[in-house]
């Protein structure tokens, strides 16, 4: 490993959190013109941010309740390195699909254990509804990485990518499949009607509602990475990873790297869209509603790439 | 080396049998003695004849008429291991006897007792059809006797079944009496040799006649189904020690009757050996089936004998070497098991005072020594490794594997009786070592003398578990005497 | 001396065969005896097993003990090894953690007797080189199991019976297989079958590889016979479930190994049909396996029970275990066996940490325990990694096994086994979650505020156990290796493995690099913990109860309690509800029920009544007669 990947993954390290952040102020502000409010600036999230960090009182229910914060920031940063970023491959090549897609998991279950060790009910009621949503989506998400990883003959991201930069891109190729990884991709960004976890009205924003101060400042720093990671989970899997230009050039590589954020931005905009428009599911409703008609579309898409594939 | 002729196997019991009640009349206590005497006699002459009939098979000449015309006794390895087995079983129920027997009636009691090993002995070593009828009327009537003898509260229970055993047992003579005479009419002979060289000449339809006749008869002796409904009653109601000889003597003589004229006289009649193949899974399933759902223990023993009565009619009528060895082996132990379980429940019954087996909660605590035995026989009927009855099992099993798909069948079903059978024997043993007594007391365990026969079967048990080379040094000769069919065994005799 | 003359699987057999008698002897008198003769017994095979690594053996056992002269064997090869390790070091482990776990228990002395003997069969089940003694050993395995489950006395008894019935309907159906192969080739020596069967018929194959199967899929309670394992796990003694689910249920799987690839072989496998290069028999095997983990799952998921939770998980995990083994691909059975040792390190720990929690709050329902993670810090860290382990998170060990399972099936592109799989792991993160915040997290009850960690004995084996879960997640290799001399034994390719401690496994297809994922988690961590130990100031501690409840006071509801626990997933379960209501159980318990009440009619053939049976007597013979005029 050369001191330029090391460069290049800890420069990611402080990107994405940042870039996430302006996401995220981003969307506040649409979500607020949607809804016909003015709605804070676009860079409200960095100054909450700053202001969660510098609190002066922290309150900890016991050491296993600050484990919570930690692995959630430990398990994104981690998952981060293995994506593919518009052209950046930090570690993509040492871990495949399936390593990403496990990677994905400790913060989730870091979460759930700070989560549970608050000995807040509503806690417990959030953490169970993350789970059994984590569940639904991920059997229809399952079939159609399946269907990708078959038509693409391989469980690499980095070659997905790079299979989808000679051949089309999949979401051309194999459009039934990207719609429903979409459909997946609004369970896993957390937003409605897939938001029973945070649900505010209902468990008081669930698995967080006993943290503050710092804690509350790293699981928004998590919130932002985890943004920028499934939203490029889906890009390089479907969208060829924003790679347009040659990267065999500087200029092509900066190029490709916007058209990524770009990509990246997209998806979360659909889904805030959705979002805005939508009431919440009740979570065996989202349960039943994914393991429905997207794991019958799934199923039909992966039917599609075996008889493609087998041509 | 003392030869013994086997004549005298017979002829000393008989003639004992007399004089027991003359000498009591002199001497009070002696009929055990001169019972355990004679016993002893058998017990020796029958391992000498054994050893014996391995190099060559025995023969032996009544009144020095040559067969055909005179009465023969033909101890093969097989015949007197069966003697063996007879007077050694009979050696240790003897033991066994004491405290089960009412006092004041002992001088009959052994008599009979002495009569009931002649008839069986007789049984296994007759050469002759004829005298084979007349044995298996000794042994019946001996039997008889023997079971209406019962003391205290179950007396009433041991007459009834008495009745019934006589009046469905003189339907077996007579059956078996008529199948002789048409076999006589057919051939002129009685001589099982002469028998087995003249039938392939006989009217074909007489034959087949007597076959059936045989057959039901001697199907009654060996708990054949349909025709076992003596069997239940009969072991229940009979008093410890003679459930024993039930079991392990009267059955199997009974048992070889039946496969010696199937086999030997009319050299493994393939009809008759589907016939009995048949009606042996009936009967292993129906024995196991009902001895599933008992609450008697001893009654439960019963139908397990008559399941494990069908695996040997199974296992016989498969007829090839492998087949026949298990069967024996399983025969062999059958008896010594089913022997050690009969004498254990007993002892359990004796001092629990009833046949509950709800009853047998927590003995392993009250009882342990006796609770121990048990479970060494109801391990090896089971057939759990290093017990006799796994050797058997297997080899049963490898022996019907040769018989192609069909044996294959016959494979599954045994093993399914097996798995029943497992079952209630787990039950049972179950409730002895883990359930927890209502009564913590501790009974008195049965007297040294009770104890002893009980060890030995257990050691027996074992041995053929872990030994069972030495036993088919035996039971390979045997069987193919078997297969190889009386005639050519003789040979011109 | 020479001492390596002693290092032979015969010693070991004879070694546990004699310990468990002198230690029921000797331990009848003096319990410090029991525990330190068991202890040595244990360790001192134990020793003789590490030390039999890379050794071929094979040498006669018995004098001939069938009619017609059938020898036994006994041997060790790279497989045998492999598993024999694995039970060996169980069995100790397990043997060390029992000490204060079964004190003053019902039967105590039995227990440990047991355990060596069962220790003893199963070792032997591996070490045995002949059909016989492998049956032998396996009925001695059974029943000593069996054994040990009823000593938890009578709440055990219908769960232990009903594992018996399987157990031995499963062993006269592997009897039957092994009778066939017997007769047809005349040898039982595994080497000298595998010889001969090339060239055999096809249906042949089928029936007694089919029949043997059944023996095999019994044990690992692999769907449809796996309505023994929740109750026979949960309520067998704390002392013997890490035992039985961290080692017994592996034996299965040996089985099949060793009957689908050391005696038939890959290509007579292949022979009997094929689908996409996988043998129809292994794809039937791992369909079976991955429909197991599933249902399993669900089952797991609804679980209040802490061992009837884990039980389930065992049951799934076996599957995973057999799905690799089915498809039969270098990366598959790699990932098998890995997967058999993973689910050995992490389930036993699972299962003495229930069993010290059991011992401690009384109880089986984990509704009613709570918060222990703070009082009982060394079982919930032990606890916590073995179900990370378990949840395959690349920290730990489990992930590597599951990866390769994965790799295989997609490789295959078998579209019904890997969704199945991948969604029980899914499911396996709920379950696990379950028993987490049940347990460890939320409300810690009044009565339990005193609670601690268990004794040393207890600790100990769970933490050797965790580091290796731990140390394997960084070095794959070091168990790749026997894993890949193992399966060259069994004629599969070898999983590369190039180096002792190698990190990367996998291909063109697809790559995970545990030194670069272990790196890089460490280095998020460090970064993590920096950001959490300089922002802000230091955090103050709070009471338990000291939380948001949207305006309501704690006190005026205190009998309410907030722990979230019981009924966790209702939402869901209300989903799958309709679904489980046919459980297999039922249709065995109606068959059960069905055949004593048919036996109960057959018992009615004996009325007692002798004139029945005169008729029955007539009737057969004049049957006979009229067989007799008809067909001969």
């Amino acid at each position: 490993m050369s001191i330029t990947d090391i460069v290049a993954i800890i420069g990611m390290a402080v990107f994405v959190p940042l870039l996430g952040l302006l996401f995220m102020g981003i969307a506040r502000k649409i979500t607020a013109r949607i809804q016909n409010r003015i709605g804070p600036p676009f860079y409200q999230q960095y100054i909450d941010v700053m202001k969660l960090f510098s609190k002066r009182s922290n309150i900890s229910h016991s050491w296993v309740f600050d484990i919570g914060p930690i692995f959630a920031v430990v398990g994104m940063l981690t998952t981060m390195l293995f994506i593919p970023m518009g052209g950046f491959q930090l570690l993509s090549f040492d871990g495949d699909l399936i390593v990403i897609m496990y990677l994905m998991v400790i913060s989730g279950l870091g979460i759930a254990l700070g989560a549970g060790a608050s000995g807040n009910p509503n806690s417990g009621i959030g953490v169970m509804r993350a789970l059994v949503l984590m569940m639904s989506y991920e059997l229809p998400f399952v079939l159609i990485l399946l269907s990708v990883m078959l038509y693409y003959n391989t469980t690499s991201l980095a070659e997905i990518v790079s299979k989808q930069a000679d051949m089309a891109w999949a979401v051309l190729a194999l459009p039934l499949s990207a719609i429903v990884a979409d459909i997946c991709l609004q369970g896993q960004f957390g937003e409605k009607p897939f938001d029973q976890p945070i649900a505010p009205a209902e468990v008081a924003t669930g698995p967080m509602v006993e943290y503050g101060g710092k804690y509350l400042g790293m699981l928004m720093l998590w919130h932002a990475i985890a943004i920028i990671v499934e939203g490029s989970l889906f890009v390089n899997l479907f969208l060829g990873g924003g790679i347009v230009f040659d990267p065999s050039t500087y200029v092509g590589m900066a190029l490709n790297f916007l058209v990524w954020i770009g990509l990246v931005f997209l998806m979360f905009f659909i889904a805030l869209l959705i979002n805005a428009v939508m009431p919440r599911y009740r979570i065996d409703q989202a349960f039943a509603f994914y393991w429905k008609w997207p794991t019958i579309l799934a199923i039909i898409a992966l039917i599609y790439v075996m008889v493609v594939s087998s041509w | 080396m003392v030869n013994i002729d086997p004549t005298l196997m017979i002829g000393i019991p008989l003639f004992m049998g007399f004089l027991i009640p003359s000498v009591a009349i002199v001497w009070k206590n002696s009929p055990r003695y001169l019972a355990g005497f004679t016993i002893l006699f058998n017990l020796i002459a029958s391992t000498l004849l054994l050893i014996r009939s391995l190099n060559a098979p025995v023969i032996s000449v009544l009144g020095g008429w040559q067969p055909p015309y005179g009465i023969v006794f033909v101890a093969g390895p097989l015949g007197s291991m069966l003697a063996l087995l007879i007077s050694s079983m009979t050696m240790l129920t003897w033991f066994y006897l004491p405290p089960h027997i009412k006092e004041g009636n002992e001088t009959k009691f052994y008599m009979l007792f002495i009569l009931l090993m002649a008839g069986a002995t007789g049984m296994v070593l007759t050469g002759d059809l004829f005298n084979l009828f007349v044995f298996t009327e000794i042994t019946s009537i001996a039997s008889f006797s023997l079971l209406a003898y019962s003391r205290g509260k179950d007396e009433k229970e041991a007459v009834e079944a008495t009745i019934k055993y006589m009046i469905i047992g003189s339907l077996s003579s007579a059956f078996f009496l008529i199948g002789i005479a048409l076999l006589y009419g057919a051939t002129g002979t009685l001589n099982m040799a002469d028998l087995a060289s003249k039938i392939p000449s006989a009217n074909h339809n007489l034959v087949m006649m007597a076959l059936a006749m045989i057959i039901t008869g001697l199907g009654i002796e060996a708990e054949m189904f349909p025709l076992n409904g003596w069997t239940p009653d009969a072991y229940t109601g009979a008093t410890h020690p003679v459930s024993v000889m039930f079991a392990s003597v009267v059955v199997k003589a009974g048992f070889f009757a039946l496969i010696r004229v199937v086999f030997l006289i009319f050299g493994a009649a393939t009809e008759a050996l589907q016939i009995l193949m048949i009606f042996g899974l009936l009967t292993l399933f129906v024995g196991e089936s009902s001895a599933l759902r008992q609450t008697d223990l001893k009654r439960m023993l019963a139908y397990s004998s008559i399941g494990q009565m069908g695996l040997l009619l199974v296992a016989f009528s498969l007829n090839n070497q492998t087949a026949l060895v298990g069967g024996l082996y399983a025969m062999l132990n059958h008896a010594i098991a089913k022997g050690l379980l009969f004498m254990a429940a007993g002892s359990f019954i004796f001092a629990l005072g009833t046949r509950d087996i709800s009853a047998l909660n927590g003995m392993g605590k009250r009882m342990p020594v006796t609770s121990a035995l048990f479970t060494i026989g109801a391990f090896s009927i089971m057939g759990l490794p290093f017990f006799g009855g796994f050797i058997s099992k297997i080899v049963i099993i490898a022996g019907s594997m040769q018989a192609g798909t069909e044996g294959m069948l016959v494979a599954i079903l045994i093993l399914s009786a097996s798995l029943i059978e497992l079952v209630y024997f787990l039950r049972v043993v179950h409730r002895i070592w883990m359930r927890e007594p209502e009564d913590d007391s501790r009974l008195k365990e049965a007297p040294f003398t009770q104890m002893f026969p009980m060890i030995v079967l257990a050691a027996f048990v074992f041995l053929m578990g872990i030994y069972p080379q030495a036993f088919f040094k035996v039971l390979i000769p045997a069987a193919q005497e078997l297969l190889r069919g009386l005639g050519t065994m003789i040979g011109g005799a | 001396m020479d001492y390596t003359a002693f290092i032979r699987p015969e010693y070991v057999l004879m070694l546990l065969f004699a310990g468990a008698l002198i230690t029921y002897f000797a331990g009848k008198y003096s319990s410090m005896a029991r525990y330190s003769l068991s202890l040595l017994f244990s360790g001192l095979a134990l020793l003789m097993v590490a030390l039999l690594y890379g050794k071929n053996t094979l040498s006669v056992w018995t004098p001939s003990i069938t009619p017609n002269g059938i020898s036994m064997y006994v041997g060790t090869n790279p497989l045998t090894w492999f598993f024999a390790i694995i039970l060996a070091s169980l069995s100790f482990l397990t043997i060390m953690y029992s000490i204060p776990i079964m004190k003053g228990k019902r039967m105590e002395n039995w227990f440990y007797t047991l355990t060596l003997l069962l220790m003893g069969s199963m070792l032997g089940v591996v070490f045995s080189s002949d059909l016989l003694s492998f049956f032998i050993f396996w009925e001695m395995m059974t029943l000593s199991s069996y054994l040990l489950v009823t000593l938890a006395g009578k709440r055990s008894d219908k769960a232990a019976l009903n594992y018996m019935i399987l157990s031995t309907m499963g062993a006269y159906s592997m009897l039957t297989g092994i009778t066939m192969l017997y007769v047809h080739f005349g040898t039982t020596e595994f080497s000298l079958l595998s010889a001969q069967i090339p060239g055999t018929p096809v249906n042949f194959l089928w029936l007694s590889l089919g029949l043997v199967a059944v023996g095999f899929l019994v044990k690992s309670a692999a769907l449809p016979f796996y309505v023994w394992a929740a109750p026979a796990y949960s309520e067998a003694p704390d002392g013997f479930t890490p035992l039985f689910s961290g080692a017994l249920s592996k034996l299965g799987a040996y089985g099949l190994f060793l009957f689908m690839y050391v005696i038939v072989g890959m290509s007579a496998l292949i022979g009997m049909g094929s689908f996409r290069g996988v043998s129809s028999f292994g794809y039937a095997i791992a369909l079976l396996g991955s429909i197991t983990a599933f249902i399993a799952t669900l089952y797991a998921i609804r679980e209040d029970d802490i061992k009837r939770l884990l039980a389930y998980s065992s049951v799934s995990q076996v599957g995973y275990i057999l799905m690799g083994l089915g498809i039969g691909t270098s990366l598959s059975v790699a990932g098998s066996l890995y997967h058999a040792l993973n689910h050995a390190l992490f389930k036993t720990v699972l299962f003495m940490g229930a069993g010290a929690i059991i011992q401690l709050t009384g109880t089986r329902k984990m509704s009613e325990m709570g918060g222990l993670a703070t009082r009982m810090p060394i079982t919930f860290l032990t606890m916590l990694i073995s179900i990370f382990s378990l949840a395959a998170i690349p920290m730990t060990s489990g992930f590597g096994s599951k990866w390769l399972i994965y790799e295989a099936a997609i490789n295959k592109g078998f579209v019904f086994i890997a969704p199945l799989a991948f969604v029980a792991s899914v499911g396996s993160f709920l379950y696990s979650f379950r028993l987490l915040q049940a347990v460890f997290l939320g409300q810690l009850p009044d009565g339990l505020k005193d609670a601690k960690d268990p004794s040393l004995l207890v600790t100990i084996p769970m933490i050797a156990l965790t580091s290796i879960t731990v140390l394997f997640a960084i070095v794959p290799g070091v168990p790749l290796g026997a894993i890949a001399s193992a399966e060259s034994y069994m004629g599969i390719q070898p999983i590369q493995v190039d180096s002792l401690f190698y990190f990367r496994i996998g291909n063109s297809f697809g790559a995970y690099n545990a030194l670069v994922v272990m790196t890089i988690l460490l280095f998020a961590m460090l970064v993590a913990m920096i950001m959490f130990a300089f922002a802000g100031s230091k955090s103050k501690k709070v009471d338990q109860h000291d939380t948001y409840l949207s305006g309501e006071i704690y006190e005026h509801h205190s009998d309410l309690g907030l722990h979230y626990a019981a009924n966790f997933y209702r939402p869901i379960e209300r989903m799958f509800e309709p679904y489980l209501r046919l459980r297999l159980e039922r249709t065995y318990d109606a068959f059960g029920r069905g055949y004593e009440l048919l036996s109960e009619g057959i018992r009615r053939v004996y009325s007692g009544d002798v004139q029945t049976y005169v008729y029955y007597v007539i009737g057969f013979l004049g049957m006979l007669i009229i067989l007799a005029g008809w067909w001969w």
